[in-house]
Parts: C-alpha cells; structure tokens; sequence
C-alpha cells in the first residue's frame, strides 16, 4: 500500500473511533434521566414543536387530540 | 496475485486517478450525509420520546363539547379514582399563552406544588432548589427557549401575563429547565397550578384534563369503554394512540422521508449510470490493456471489486461520519427546524445519539450492491471480450 | 541457435464478419518460428500483419487454424492458461505504446508482474534490470505523460522485458518514431536478439529492410504470407 492511502485509511479508522468513542461515552442516563424528571414533574410528554400558533386547526400540544376551540363541526351542521 | 503488489499497484492507481473518483466519493457521501443525517434525527427523537413515554399516564381524559375542548371539571377525578383497576389519578392544567406582539407562543404548565411527590421531582429535576424561595409569590421555571426569547425581548427577571380578566400578573423567571429537557421543555413555563389557572383562566373547579394509570394493561380496551361510558362528553386517549401519533409523525417510511429518498434515489442512478458509462468509454482501453499485459479476467475483476469496494467503503465512512458530527455534536442546524418547526421559538437541543444499526446496515447495502454491480458487470462484459477488441 | 520451435502457426486462418459480409484478413498462414530468430512481417497497411501478431499474442481468436506457443496451442487455452502463457511467454510492444499516461515509468513496467504473486523486492529487481536494457533508467519516476516519443517506446520495451518473455512481439513500433529514435529502437532490438530472444515484428518501415543482425523478411500480401 502506498503512503498516501495508508494515511487516507488511518483517517477513516480516527473517523470511526472518535464517533465510536463519543457514541460509547455519551451521558445517556443524564440525557435520559433528565427528560424522564421532567415528565415526572409535569406529567406532560408532549413535543416542544416549533410551529405557528393556530390551535383552530390543530392542537399544536397534543396532536391526537381535539383542536382547542375548534368550531367547524359546529358550523357545518 | 501477491497481497503486496496488488494492494500497492491498486492503491497507486486510486491516488493516481483521484480526481476521478474524488467526485464520486464526494457526491455518494453526501447522498449518504443526507440520507444518514435524516435517520439520525428521526431515530434519536423517536429513542427520546420512547424513553419519556415509559413515564408518561397510560391514559388522558378530557371533555368535549360539539368537538370542542373545554374546562373539564375536577369532579371527574373523583369518578375515575372510584373505578376498580385505576390507579395514580393527576389532573393538569395547561395551555399555551400567546404572545401576540410577535406571534409566539408559550406552554403554560401548573405544578402542584403543594404535592410531596412534585417537591422530590423538582429537588431530582434541578439540585439544591429552595422549594420555598420558589412557592414565595409568583415564579416560573422556564425552558431554554423561553429565556433566550424573553431574554432578547428584555423580559431579562420577569414577565407580565396578561389574564383573561384583563389584568396584568407579573410572575418572576425562578430559573431555567435543564437544557437536557428541550425536547420536550423548551417552550414550557412551569409554575404553581393556581397561578396557571388564573394566567389560562380556569376555575378552580376545573383543569385541562386528568390523567390516569392502569396497571393491568389486559384490561386498556375494557378501561376505555368504561371511562368513555361515563359521561356523554367524556373523551378518552390512551397512550398507544399517542405512541402512533408520534411514530406517523418521525416515521421515516412516509410523507417526508418519501420524498427524500426519491431525491436521493434518482441522483443516486445518476451516479451509478455515469459510472456505468464510464467503464465502457475510459476504462474499456485500460481493462483490454491489463489483459494485453498478460491479467486475467479474474485478475481483472478483483482489481475492480476492490477499487469500487474501497471507493464505496470510503463514502460511506465519510458521509456517516459527517451526518453523525452534523447531528450529535452540531445538533442540526437547518434540518432540525424541518424536523421540529421553525416558527416559534428556537429550540437548540442535542440529540441524543442513536445508531440503529439495522438501518445503517440497510442504507449500506442499498448504497453498496448497485454500486459495485454498476462497476463490475460492464468490467465484466469489457473483459470477456478479446483484449484486441477491447483495446479498439 | 538452437533449433526449438517457439511459435508453430498451422493453417491459420481470420475472418472477420461486418454487415453479414465475410471479411478474410489471414488466408491459410503457416509459419514456424525457432528460438532466437528474428522475424519482420513486412506489408502494407491491411496486409494482415497486426492481425497475425494479436492471434499469436492470443488477444483474438482465429476463425480456424492454431497458434502454438512452445507447443502449446494458446488460441485453444482457457483464458485462466492463456493469460499466464501471455504474461510469462510473451512480452508485447504496441504501435500507440499503450502506457497508463497517469503512472510513472517504473509503474507503467511493474504492471505486467502484479498478477506474477512475486513479492514486491523481486518485482523491483526486474523492473530495474529491465529498465536497464531498456535504457530508460534515468527516467524511472518520470510520469509517462511527460516523456517524448522514443522514451515512450523505451519505457514500452522495458515493459515487454519486466517478465523475461522469450517471445518479443512488435507492432509497428516505429510508426511513431523520428529516424533517430527508430535507429535506438533498433539497436535495443539486437541487444534482446543477443540475449537470446525471438523477436516477431510487423512493420512497414524500410528500416527493417536490412537489419545488423540476422533477421529474416516474411512479406505479407492481402492475408497471405508472399
């Protein structure tokens, strides 16, 4: 092999280590742990998506569930 | 064929010829960049919150009325503490609060505070919080977002609510939730449920909704018809059905992720033709030679096998690499607000990194056999040819 | 000299098919080529001569008729046999010189021993011995894009040698060639015909007319030897 492609594949090799090494040793339990404490608090699981605020469409809190102040169905009959 | 020289000779003409396949390295990782970067943010979203919803009630009741939400009363736990089976009844309150000036938008969450249990979660959730200091007159705990925001906005210590009486409640920014929680927390505003109630204007008869757990998970589908059976405009959510909300929603099998690995896709056959193509205009003059200077046809073939095995390994390992880097450690820009919005308030989570080795091995695969297949079958048809056609 | 037979060519002949037409470019070819010979095929452009060198090399297949090489018939060789026979038996310098314009001299004449499962010590011992006959040693890192006419031809005769073939095959080698460098070139021709070497060249260059060394002239008319 030549030297170039020796150093090309050690670079590849320092590449999959340092991913496998932050993969290995990132703090899941505190990233975990932390999210599941805040639930415990707030009781609430829901996403904090970045969307507009137009809840007359859709409950931007709870997506499964009725659009606040929805009135549509009211209208149409 | 000694292990040395090959390795040598092949290794000599990939650097050689590097500007050829230099573009194809470039262009292949960054469809895999694409690619792997979509379904680590999907994946390391969907771990998060599989994590959460393992602490999350089993079911949610609320009242609706001619499809609208509205107040439910308190009463309603009473009822649902009474059922045999049901156990750990929490009523919450909740809303966003809409900050009209600059059309962003807040979730308002209330805190029993008065509750044992919330004081041990809030001491877990943020050490050494003077749980006095905090319950004395208006505070909140606000998210990452919410700071940055009201910060910008010189809402530096506090921030007047306007309430649906029309007075103004000037309640204190207390401290700020753990960036760890901005998955879910970055837009909250927790604070006691009384204050909430006044800021949402809610009676204090009422809450957003109640929760509830049944252990027994047999008897879901029974729970549900007996709860729902409760009152006419009693409705009923159980925790499967938000699970599946959330999975059509970060499914990458649908909608978004269709359309994304169309796009890749399609360049992708760009990709394999030009190499197709190119074997049969610059490298049909090269094989015939090799096989003038005495290769074989095999000899040959696992030339090419391993040139376009090196090529393949080293865009995969770069575009992996590079969506890992641009997603664990850079946390997204601009592909996370496709993800989780960009209109309200900007969230800057880490992900938490997720490998989900079945899909890496799939989208190798995927990348991998038509590549190789779009080398060596043309290299193939080029070198069962006499060399002397080959070398026309 | 001695007298072993290297090439045996026996009713040789070559067709080629364009438009559902048969075209006939060799016609019954029978030659017989000892070790240490020298053999020029003299013709004008069509005479078949490229032709009869790419059978005996065994880069095409002859329509009927064989080509022995040291009596084996590589024409009939699977290609596994044919390309060992070809790497090891014979050593081929062609018209356009045919160099990986992107490698260097010393890489261009390495290529034809990567197949050998010779160890890469040994592979620089013989890409430099026959760089040497070659002349070209000074040259050795030089890339082959940058090389003028006759080194090219140069490197392209040290790349024929790398595998110590009996055999030299030589299309048209000069037809790029200034007076000069043709005049080199023939000069490293009897080297290798010292050496011992069968020497098998089609050409159509007067220079070859008369040769200063032994060497016999086969004039070759529409796909027949004259």
């Amino acid at each position: 092999m030549i030297k170039p492609f020796v150093a090309f594949a050690v670079l590849l090799v320092i590449l999959l280590f340092s991913m496998s090494l932050h993969y290995g040793l990132f703090p899941y339990s505190k990233a975990t742990k932390t999210m599941q404490e805040m639930t415990a608090l707030t009781h609430m699981t829901h996403l904090s998506l970045s969307v507009g605020y137009d809840e007359s469409v859709y409950n931007s809190t709870y997506p499964e569930m009725t659009a606040l102040g929805r009135m549509d169905f009211v209208y149409e009959r | 064929m000694n292990a040395n020289a090959f390795w040598h000779f092949l290794t000599l003409q990939l650097f050689k010829e590097r500007s050829k396949h230099l573009s194809v390295i470039v262009i292949s990782a960054m469809i895999l960049f694409l690619l792997s970067s979509v379904l680590f943010i999907s994946s390391s979203i969907r771990f998060s919150l599989e994590e959460t919803l393992k602490v999350q009630p089993d079911f949610v009741v609320s009242r609706v009325q001619g499809g609208i939400s509205v107040p439910t009363p308190m009463i309603w736990e009473d009822e649902l503490i009474d059922i045999y089976g049901v156990s750990n009844v929490i009523q919450r309150v909740y809303g966003r609060y809409f900050f009209k000036a600059k059309e962003r938008s807040f979730l308002i969450v209330g805190v029993d505070f008065l509750e044992e249990q919330s004081h041990e979660n809030l001491q877990k959730l943020i050490a050494k919080t003077d749980i006095k200091a905090f319950l004395n007159g208006s505070k909140m705990l606000v998210g990452e977002g919410v700071k940055t925001y009201l910060d910008a906005h010189f809402y530096k210590d506090d921030y007047n609510f306007l309430t649906p009486e029309g007075t103004f409640e000037k309640v204190n920014i207390f401290k700020t939730l753990p960036f760890q929680s901005n998955l879910i927390a970055n837009d909250m505003m927790v604070m006691p449920i009384d204050l909430a109630r006044k800021i949402l204007g809610y009676s204090e008869e009422e809450v957003s909704d109640i929760t509830f757990n049944v252990p027994n998970p047999d008897e879901w589908d029974m729970m549900t018809d007996k709860v729902s059976a409760l009152h006419y405009d009693l409705q009923v959510v159980n925790k499967k059905d938000v699970q599946k909300s959330y999975e059509n929603l970060y499914n990458y099998k649908g909608g978004l992720f269709l359309i994304l690995f169309l796009v890749v896709l399609s360049t992708f056959t760009l990709i394999l033709y030009q190499r197709y193509s190119m074997v049969y205009s610059s490298e049909r003059r090269n094989i015939g030679l090799l096989r003038a200077l005495g290769w074989s046809i095999n000899d040959v073939l696992k030339f090419k096998f391993t040139e376009t095995l090196v090529i393949v390994f080293a865009s995969y390992i770069l575009g992996v690499f590079f969506a890992y880097v641009y997603v664990f450690v850079l946390g997204a820009p601009l592909l996370k607000e496709v993800f989780l919005g960009g209109q309200n308030l900007q969230n800057t989570l880490t992900f938490v990194p997720v490998l989900d080795f079945s899909v890496l091995t799939s989208i190798f695969l995927i990348y991998a056999l038509p590549f190789i297949a779009a080398v060596l079958i043309p290299v193939w048809r080029v070198s069962v040819t006499e060399p002397k056609e080959a070398m026309l | 000299m001695s007298n072993k037979t290297m090439i045996q060519i026996e009713n040789l002949y070559r067709t080629f098919h364009h438009a559902g037409n048969a075209m006939p470019v060799l016609k019954d070819i029978n030659l017989s080529i000892g070790q240490g010979e020298c053999v020029v095929l003299k013709g004008v452009s069509g005479s078949g001569k490229t032709t009869l060198l790419s059978l005996i090399a065994g880069l095409d297949k002859p329509s009927s008729g064989k080509v022995l090489i040291e009596g084996e018939p590589i024409s009939k060789l699977p290609d596994l046999f044919a390309s060992e026979l070809r790497a090891k038996k014979i050593g081929m310098i062609f018209q356009h010189f045919n160099l990986f314009e992107h490698l260097s001299v010393n890489e261009n004449v390495t290529i034809p021993l990567i197949p050998s499962g010779l160890k890469m010590k040994e592979i620089h011992e013989k890409v430099d011995d026959a760089l040497k006959v070659a002349n070209i040693m000074h040259k050795k890192e030089v890339l082959a894009s940058r090389l003028s006419g006759g080194e090219k031809q140069r490197t392209a005769i040290a790349r024929a040698l790398v595998a110590s073939p009996n055999i030299i095959l030589c299309d048209e080698p000069t037809a790029n060639l200034d007076r000069d460098n043709s005049l080199l070139f023939i000069e490293i021709l009897g080297e290798l015909h010292r050496m011992g070497k069968t020497i098998v060249i089609a050409t159509h260059d007067p220079l070859f007319d008369s040769l200063s060394f032994e060497s016999t002239v086969i004039p070759m008319v529409d796909g027949m030897i004259g």
